[in-house]
């Protein structure tokens, strides 16, 4: 059988090995792996404390958001209510969607990503464990300063997609605004931070064996959602930062006196907006996908089927975001298209929804509260998927727009889709985080309380949508014949807001100190992280045979456990997993791990520090803050290209394996490539706004540089990236001077990257180009920051190359960081060519 | 990398009909009118485009199945393959109707 990396198959039988294993394996990895003392649960970095802070993180927000919303529902029960003055109801609508969609919806969906997969996959931990920790202190000072802004009556006011010209200088004077631009766009760093972690684990920190064919069907939707955030959310980084650079710089992005245009906006946005309606939705079909064949007692009916399903739906969900945009006046035909493809993202979901429904009838549905919750939730979710197809149609839409009926619909897609899911997954996957399961009692009181609560709040919106109740209005006059249903709507919410506390209470219960902690695999499922862990994750990796492996194979669990598989020891001393092919999950080296540290927490706290103190205009104190950010990365950094301890070492049953890998093979090579795809994405985007703003006004556009200074730029980048592929080279050759030569061309490399981007920058001030003249100067404008902020960290890059030189740490033997550098200054070069080519040439003299 | 593309080929080759004919005819919106005969035409032009290779795509990938390959994991690639091309080749031919019937 053909292998993907040469690695021999067949040496996949020599597991379970044989015998006793030697003693102190088991200890060696309880010490390495050991739990947090004191104040060390601040710096831990393994899944097992991340993923849960991450899940707490983003219940709280959860309860947060609900709150705000039990505060809007009673300033609705009665009309010419004066519960809440307008300019506070404005912005606890604002922070309740806010907070909803970017602090609970896709964090909580991440989170549960952190918490399972590791154990999921069969692997230690993810790949990059302080990445992850960063995301959540990121997220979690962001997040809790965001929120926090409402005490102070700072908060955002514009509604949580905080269109312009509502949200302009002119119309919303205060620094409100800003808190929303910088406060989402920092959140949204952090989101793309856990993608990262988690598309490189999925690819490569799965166990032996686990071809994707056998890759658990949650898995598969975690990284499909991680992708899908990779190419989504650059949109809102760009979005959120030109508006920011509008506000405080008068630059015309969405000012149509000067050129602009406020549906530049809403394409941005909605970009973002509508995938990731799927980006929430994936990961907790996925979750569904798993519990239903669990609960049923039969494997998921079309896996398959499923798993196409979900790569379909995230591909179409890039083509469906004009459908917001129904009333903008858009071309009748592109209307059509995006109609088209809003419809036809409705059968890759009923693909689902079909297969959870035959895994059902397939099984016997043994009824228990997670059960009750993907049940429930499925049913939701189709009531919310059959009003989305009603508001695709553009007609519809034009009369549902901005009424209740919208707020409705997306109400029963996200807590059909999301909510319901996430309480099924919190009650199914409890016993295993936290060793003890969630109440049954309680469980079935929270899941009816819930049920019906939702469907007494949403469903009248519907019908009073459709009597006219425009959506976001702080009050109603009587007598139109909506009282009777928003009063009805405000006791669904409370009833909702009294499942969940219950639940919280529930789970106060269950996090008690005290008490048996045994709990084990209560609801009988099939995958891999039922198997007994420790914080080490599994206690030797197995070899994966099966989609079900605990099914299929009832003696794995005793064999894992008993270190008879893959890694049944520390091989280095160190903490450590395997990396395997993407594909066919073949072992290629061993990762060494690194160790809880300060670092990442410090850097997470300057970044939100920084964001923050821009929020409120305090420039220097933010540059402070800034730069102590980058210095802590740059600290943190210095682990990663570590000596090596020894080339090869047994992973076990006495297959070799090397501990230190470069170039395409290595983990942080992926890392690299995927932050790249998201500066690509950023760049793309940048580019579609220079487009359509050009489009909207072609004949104001004025001339570009001469033809020689685009010429000398692009022959500067070329130099550029060949100086820093002839570094790579120069380090290749092992020589005695290799590192002199070596740092020596990637300082020059970085150093010229500076001074052509400097120059592009000049060149367009001698043409006579501001960027807050017009349209075509914030534009250009803003391809040369993104430019220019890439060059900067180039530049940075060069100086770390500089350090490392001086502390010893550049060597033939290690070339991994500067082959990373090279990577990004190539990459850099190269998006300097193309941001020179477009401005230059588009659309000309 | 390229076994991931031919995996999803069908599904990319959507998303590059999506981009296209909404690139059409936004340029048809700048020059003429979106929904000009020529601009839809060459929108439907393209869409024939994207079926002829979304049908290659699902003819080969049926014919691999057929075949057979010596390499774990491979039945689940083409089928994936097969599917999505399926799929594609409905959503493409589903979004050019706007262009046939010119709303």
């Amino acid at each position: 059988m053909k292998s993907e990396t040469g690695f021999d198959p067949a040496l996949y039988d020599r597991f379970p090995t044989k015998g006793e294993r030697p003693e102190g394996e088991l200890e060696e990895l309880e010490r390495i792996w050991c739990r947090p003392k004191g104040w060390g649960w601040v710096t831990a970095i393994n899944n097992n404390f991340i993923g849960v802070y991450f899940v707490g993180a983003a219940m709280l927000f959860f309860c947060l958001a609900g709150i705000l919303a039990l505060l809007i529902r009673t300033q609705l029960a009665v009309p010419m209510n004066g519960f809440l003055p307008q300019e506070t109801y404005n912005q606890i609508f604002t922070v309740h969607g806010t907070m909803m969609m970017f602090l609970f919806a896709v964090p909580a969906v991440e989170a549960l990503g952190v918490v399972l997969l590791p154990q999921m996959l069969g692997a230690r931990d993810l790949p990059f464990p302080r990445l992850g920790a960063y995301a959540f202190w990121a997220y979690l000072v962001g997040g809790l300063a965001f929120f926090s802004s409402l005490f102070f009556g700072l908060a955002p006011n514009g509604g949580w997609f905080m269109y312009p010209p509502l949200t302009s200088m002119t119309y919303s004077p205060g620094i409100n605004a800003d808190f929303w631009l910088l406060g989402i766009g920092f959140i949204e760093i952090s989101a793309i931070a856990g993608a990262i972690e988690i598309i490189v684990g999925v690819l490569r920190n799965r166990a032996p064996g686990m071809t994707l064919d056998k890759l658990p069907v949650f898995a598969w939707a975690m990284l499909i959602f991680a992708v899908m955030i990779i190419i989504a959310f650059p949109s809102v980084i760009l979005a959120t930062t030109l508006m920011e650079l509008e506000r405080v710089f008068g630059w015309p992005f969405f000012d149509a006196l000067k050129g602009g245009d406020p549906l530049l906006w809403q394409h941005l946005f909605w970009f973002f907006g509508h995938p990731e309606v799927y980006i929430i939705f994936l990961p907790a079909a996925g979750a569904t996908s798993t519990i239903i064949a669990v609960v049923a007692g039969a494997k998921l009916v079309g896996h398959r089927m499923v798993v196409l399903a979900m790569l379909a739906t995230g591909f179409i969900s890039f083509g469906v975001w004009s459908h917001h945009m129904f009333t903008t006046g858009m071309p009748t035909i592109s209307t059509s298209f995006f109609s088209a493809a809003s419809m036809a993202v409705s059968i890759p979901a009923g693909v689902q929804v079909f297969a959870w429904i035959a895994t059902l009838a397939a099984g016997r549905l043994k009824v228990s509260t997670p059960a009750l919750f993907a049940v429930g939730g499925l049913t939701i979710f189709v009531m919310g998927g059959l009003t989305g197809v009603m508001v695709a149609m553009v007609p519809f839409d034009w009369q549902a727009h901005d009424s209740y009926f919208i707020v409705a619909h997306l109400h029963y897609v996200l807590i059909g889709g999301m909510v319901f899911p996430f309480f099924a997954a919190l009650y199914y996957w409890m016993p295993m985080s936290s060793a003890r399961p969630l109440s049954e009692r309680w469980g079935r009181w929270v899941f009816w309380l819930m049920f019906w609560g939702m469907h007494i709040t949403f469903l009248p919106m519907h019908l009073v949508g459709l009597m006219g109740m425009p959506r976001r209005v702080y009050t109603y006059l009587p007598d139109r014949g909506w009282d009777v249903i928003n009063l009805v709507t405000t006791v669904g919410a409370f009833l909702f807001g009294l499942a969940v506390l219950l639940w919280i209470i529930d789970m106060a219960r269950n996090f008690r100190p005290f008490g048996d902690r045994e709990a084990g695999n209560v609801f009988g499922g099939p995958g891999l992280e039922w198997i007994p862990t420790g914080l080490y994750s599994v206690r030797s990796i197995p070899v994966v045979k099966s989609l079900y492996p605990l099914w299929d194979d009832p003696q794995l669990s005793k064999d894992v456990v008993a270190g008879r598989y893959f890694l049944p020891n520390s091989a280095t001393g160190e903490r450590e997993t395997l990396v395997v092919s993407a594909l066919n999950a073949e072992p290629q080296y061993l990762q060494r791990m690194p160790v809880p540290g300060v670092w990442h927490v410090l850097a997470a706290v300057l970044t939100a520090a920084a964001f923050l103190l821009l929020t409120v205009q305090a420039y220097w104190p933010a540059l402070v803050g800034a730069v102590g950010a980058v210095l802590c990365m740059m600290r943190w950094c210095w682990d990663l290209d570590r000596p090596r301890v020894a080339d090869m070492v047994d992973i076990g049953a006495g297959i070799m394996a090397p501990t230190y890998v470069s170039g395409p093979r290595s983990h942080g090579w992926w890392a690299m490539v995927i932050t790249l795809v998201v500066a690509g994405m950023i760049l793309l985007l940048n580019a579609f706004s220079y487009v359509f703003l050009w489009s909207r006004d072609p004949g104001a556009w004025g001339s570009p540089p001469p033809m020689m200074a685009t010429a000398l730029l692009v022959a500067g980048y070329v130099g550029a990236a060949g100086l820093g592929w002839l570094s790579c080279k120069a380090l290749a050759l092992d020589r005695a001077r290799s590192p002199v030569i070596a740092t020596g061309l990637m300082v020059l490399a970085t150093g010229l990257l500076c001074v052509v981007t400097y120059s592009d920058i000049q060149a367009w001030l001698g043409a006579g180009l501001r960027p807050s003249t017009n349209a075509q100067g914030a534009t250009v404008a803003s391809l040369l920051v993104w430019q220019g902020s890439l060059t900067g960290i180039t530049g940075l890059m060069g100086v770390y190359a500089l350090l490392r030189l001086v502390f010893g740490h550049v060597e033939a033997r290690r070339p991994s960081t500067f082959q990373l550098i090279a990577l990004f200054l190539g990459y850099t070069a190269g998006q300097g060519v193309f941001g020179v080519l477009l401005t230059h040439l588009f659309p000309g003299s | 990398m390229a076994r991931w593309a031919w995996m999803l080929g069908g599904l990319i080759v959507w998303a590059i009909h999506f981009l296209g004919v909404y690139i059409i005819a936004s340029l048809g919106d700048v020059v003429d009118r979106a929904d000009a005969l020529a601009w839809r035409m060459a929108g439907l032009a393209f869409s024939g485009l994207c079926v002829a290779v979304v049908a290659i795509l699902l003819f080969l990938s049926l014919r691999r199945l057929r075949q057979g390959e010596d390499e774990p994991n491979w039945r689940f690639r083409e089928q994936l393959a097969a599917l999505g091309a399926f799929v594609s080749l409905v959503s493409i031919v589903w979004q050019a109707l706007p262009t046939v019937i010119g709303y």
